[in-house]
């Protein structure tokens, strides 16, 4: 590209708890950035057209499509890829119900729940679907991943899920869960 | 990736963001404001759209505004649809925007995006146009509001280097009963075959659509005749229809003709549903 | 149900034979890391079927031990790893299995042979199990497979044998060639059967329908893995039904493809899948890994029958045309002849 030198910025990111710097253009997706400067191949390119989720990333806790967002936008907010989960009751979960075949949606699928199972822990049948048919899996009948988010939000609504939580906030990167709303931009009435 | 290369911005008030608008304009760099800039990236990715600097809105605290003032709501350009929907202070809106795109996608596409964007849909517009909100818009020349009936006629009229910052909608309006139905050819999450929404005022029963002809509208043409409750209401129906500003289009989602059988279907369940029979 | 709204159910069957190269064979390698543990080695690529896994359990049932000690090796590199010569039509499981048992059976044999001089005994009165050879009269007498899979060394250095490496492969029996004219021919092995069904409601106003419930009973020789087996099964109904239901591309009269990103071209979504019903039926395939037949595609092709079937019941009229969107029956059912 002519002239990309004259475009080159100095990003500083935090993506899973740690301060990361990279060379990026303006243009650069998040995506392409968390892949190619930061290693972190978690994220997936799909569609690359907001289409298929196969690249979301946790940014400030909430679920977003790393294609759809430009990285500088993600400068001082909290950016959470699959890497930055380790062994989180999301992940167990999908492991136990073979919620997964190929694998490739995998990642975009478990940040949604995990953001979903943080932000909406008591969610409804009609909450779940909303927010998960924003990902495609071509291998599974969703039946699997179904399996699977019901019980995630039944260990976080049971008692016993209250271990689970401390054990994935542990687990999880800094920050993972805030709201925008919450932290104060000037939107009322959120209900998060 | 975007094949090519632009500068960003991101200005913290409406002043400085149309000042910088402006400038990079003079100096031929083709500015774009960027709100949730998710159309944007996915078209420029295909060379559909050229910049050479995008200007962001997000850090402006005006367009991140919902507040509620003097009875009047006032509603930030630069709020997500998840937002819109998750907060509830303006349900119709919430749930008219809910019917675009896909969850995780409406965390970034913005309200001021949507209503703005360069696709036929614009779904987020109809809840304004149905409540007479008037839209606060800010550029070189200063700042203008101006009620959405004059501002937009399938579109957004924008003089060169205007945006839009807010919409003021009198909050009487966020209780009136309403309805917002879209349709789809088959897939959960689609653009519309056919959106409507409406609302029930003391006057009579407001109707706005999307997805039937190439741009979104309300008529007042069309609310008259549906309004005509001496007629039954089939018959309002099809006589609507025919006063309709523009054809009903054909493409891949669905045949004019089949569009209009659901679009039919759907007036009639709105109707029904406000009590409009 | 109501004035309309009507349920229907449509059943479809299938029959399908892996039609490969005659010649299309599999390899594989079995070799032993120094504390008795296996390595598995083939050519069947992994891509979210769980084949290697399966394999895995095969040659763990074949060695008599858990599968949690064999380790399978996923990376493939043409120059050492043996062929499999695609990882296509179903035939992971069937080729690469009877391979996999064929090299243990190798190194099984190598194990006894080694043993029998340990333990002075004649391998026909030896068996592995549990990571040992050992009489089968007198289980105490035995050795452990650690000891010998790298040669066994007497307390003075001598030593016998040495690296236990099993091969083994596999070729499908008599297939040849169809005849173009004919038909006649023999294919592939096996002929496998399932039957669907789809239950579905339309709404006779506008032909949307909603896909509540979809059966699948094949034949799967034997179920090697209950879940992957019922995953497999579950997500070829899925692509089926999405197949049948919406997925097509549509080309200008140049053609130009008018939906060419995943915004026009849509699949099924979370929560737009029917209730799944997969079961299974065990008529073995002799030639089978312990009798097992394909299952990974299968799943899939009666889907779009079986739908077909239910909406053309519900909507009065002869479906004969993918996919089936909400116009393309209501134009049916306006009597426009399907193209
Ligand atoms: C996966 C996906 C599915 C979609 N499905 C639908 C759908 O079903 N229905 C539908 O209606 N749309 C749909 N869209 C389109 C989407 O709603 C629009 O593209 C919308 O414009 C995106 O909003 P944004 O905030 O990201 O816009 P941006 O990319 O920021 O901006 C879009 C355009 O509006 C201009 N603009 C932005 N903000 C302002 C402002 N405040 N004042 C003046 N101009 C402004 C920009 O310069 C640009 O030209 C979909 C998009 C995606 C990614
Ligand atoms: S790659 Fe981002 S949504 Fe498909
Ligand atoms: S597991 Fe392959 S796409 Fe979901």
């Amino acid at each position: 590209m002519a002239g990309t030198d004259r475009y080159t910025i100095v990003l500083e990111l935090n993506v899973n708890g740690e301060m990361r710097r990279a060379a990026a253009r303006p243009a650069d997706l998040l995506l392409d950035v968390l892949r190619d400067s930061f290693g972190l191949t978690g994220a997936k390119p799909g569609c690359l057209n907001g289409d298929c989720g196969a690249c979301t990333v946790l940014v400030d806790g909430w679920p977003m499509k790393s294609c759809l967002m430009l990285a500088v936008e993600a400068e001082g907010k909290a950016v959470t890829t699959v890497e930055g989960l380790k062994n989180t009751a999301v992940q167990r979960e999908f492991v136990d119900k073979f919620a997964f075949q190929c694998g490739y949606c995998t990642p975009g699928f478990v940040m949604n729940v995990y953001g979903l199972a943080h932000l909406r822990p008591d969610a409804d049948e009609h909450t779940v679907k909303d927010w998960l048919q924003s990902n495609i899996c071509r291998c599974t009948g969703y039946e699997e991943i179904r399996d699977a988010v019901v019980s995630v939000l039944q260990r976080r609504a049971s008692s016993a899920a209250d271990a689970a939580v401390a054990e994935d906030a542990t687990n999880a990167a800094d920050g993972a869960v805030d709201s925008p709303m919450r932290k104060g931009s000037a939107a009322n009435g959120s209900d998060t | 990736m975007i094949p090519y290369n632009f500068d960003y911005y991101a200005p913290a008030t409406v002043a400085e963001a149309a000042a910088l608008f402006q400038r990079l304009d003079a100096e031929g760099k083709q500015p774009l404001y960027y709100s949730g800039g998710t159309e944007i990236i996915t078209i420029g990715r295909i060379n559909r759209i050229y910049t050479e600097a995008v200007i962001d809105l997000k850090r402006i605290p005006d367009c991140r505004q919902a507040a509620v003032q003097s009875g009047k709501l006032v509603l930030g350009s630069a709020l997500t649809l998840s937002e819109l929907y998750d907060s509830r202070v303006f349900p119709l809106l919430g749930e008219t925007g809910a019917g675009v795109a896909d969850r995780t996608s409406r965390n970034k596409i913005t309200f001021g995006g949507n209503i703005c964007s360069k696709f036929i849909y614009r779904e987020a517009v109809l809840p304004l146009l149905l409540t007479d909100s008037e839209v606060r818009i800010a550029g070189p020349g200063g700042a203008r509001q101006t009620p959405i009936a004059e501002a937009f006629d399938g579109q957004l009229r924008l003089g060169r280097g205007e945006f839009v910052v807010q919409t003021v909608t009198d909050e009487s309006y966020a209780r009136m009963p309403y309805v917002t139905i879209k349709k789809r050819k088959v897939a959960a999450i689609d653009y519309p075959l056919v959106t409507v929404a409406a609302l029930r005022t003391s006057e009579g029963i407001r109707i706005a659509f999307s997805g039937v002809c190439a741009f979104p509208f309300r008529s007042q043409a069309v609310e008259r005749m549906l309004n005509r409750r001496e007629l039954p209401l089939r018959d309002r129906i099809d006589q609507s229809i025919a006063l309709f500003p523009a054809p009903v289009i054909s493409d891949i989602k669905g045949s004019a003709a089949y569009r209009e059988l659901v679009l039919k279907l759907v007036m009639e369940q709105t109707m029904r549903a406000l009590g409009g029979e | 149900m109501d004035a309309h709204t009507i349920r229907a159910k449509g059943i479809g069957c299938f029959w399908k034979n892996s039609s490969i190269d005659p010649d299309g064979s599999s390899g594989a390698i079995v070799s032993f890391n120094q504390d008795g543990s296996l390595n598995l080695e083939t050519g069947v690529v992994e891509i979210g079927t769980g084949t290697k896994t399966i394999l895995a359990q095969i040659l763990a049932e074949r060695m008599r031990m858990s599968p949690d000690h064999i380790h399978v090796k996923f990376k493939i590199s043409t120059d050492i790893t043996p062929e499999h010569w695609k990882t296509v039509a179903s035939r992971g499981t069937f080729l690469a299995g009877r391979a996999v048992l064929k090299a243990a059976d190798d190194a099984i044999r190598q194990l006894l042979d080694i043993a029998a001089c340990v333990l002075r005994a004649d391998p026909v009165d030896l068996e592995l199990g549990h990571g040992y050879v050992y009489a089968r009269a007198d289980p105490s007498v035995r050795i452990a497979v650690k000891d010998i899979c790298y040669g066994y060394k007497y307390p003075n250095g001598n030593s016998i044998g040495g690296q236990i490496i099993g091969r083994g492969h596999y070729i499908q029996r008599r297939m040849n060639y169809t005849n173009p004219e004919t038909g006649e021919g023999t294919p592939g092995p096996e002929w496998n059967v399932g039957a669907q069904a789809v239950e579905i409601e339309l709404d006779t106003r506008d032909y949307s329908y909603k896909l509540l419930k979809a059966i699948s009973v094949n034949d799967a020789g034997k179920v090697l893995n209950p879940k992957a087996a019922k995953g497999q099964v579950m997500g070829a109904m899925s692509m089926g039904l999405s197949f049948a239901n919406r997925e097509t591309f549509m080309f200008s009269g140049e053609g130009a493809i008018y939906n060419a990103s995943l915004r026009d071209y849509n699949v099924i979504r979370y929560g737009e899948n029917p209730e799944y019903v997969v079961e299974f039926i065990e008529s073995p395939c002799l030639d089978g890994p312990y009798g097992a037949r394909a299952l990974g595609e299968h799943g899939l092709i009666a889907m779009p029958a079986a739908l077909a079937a239910a909406l053309s019941r519900a909507a009065g009229v002869q479906l004969n045309r993918l996919p089936l969107f909400p116009e393309t029956i209501w134009r049916a059912k306006m009597g426009e002849p399907q193209p």
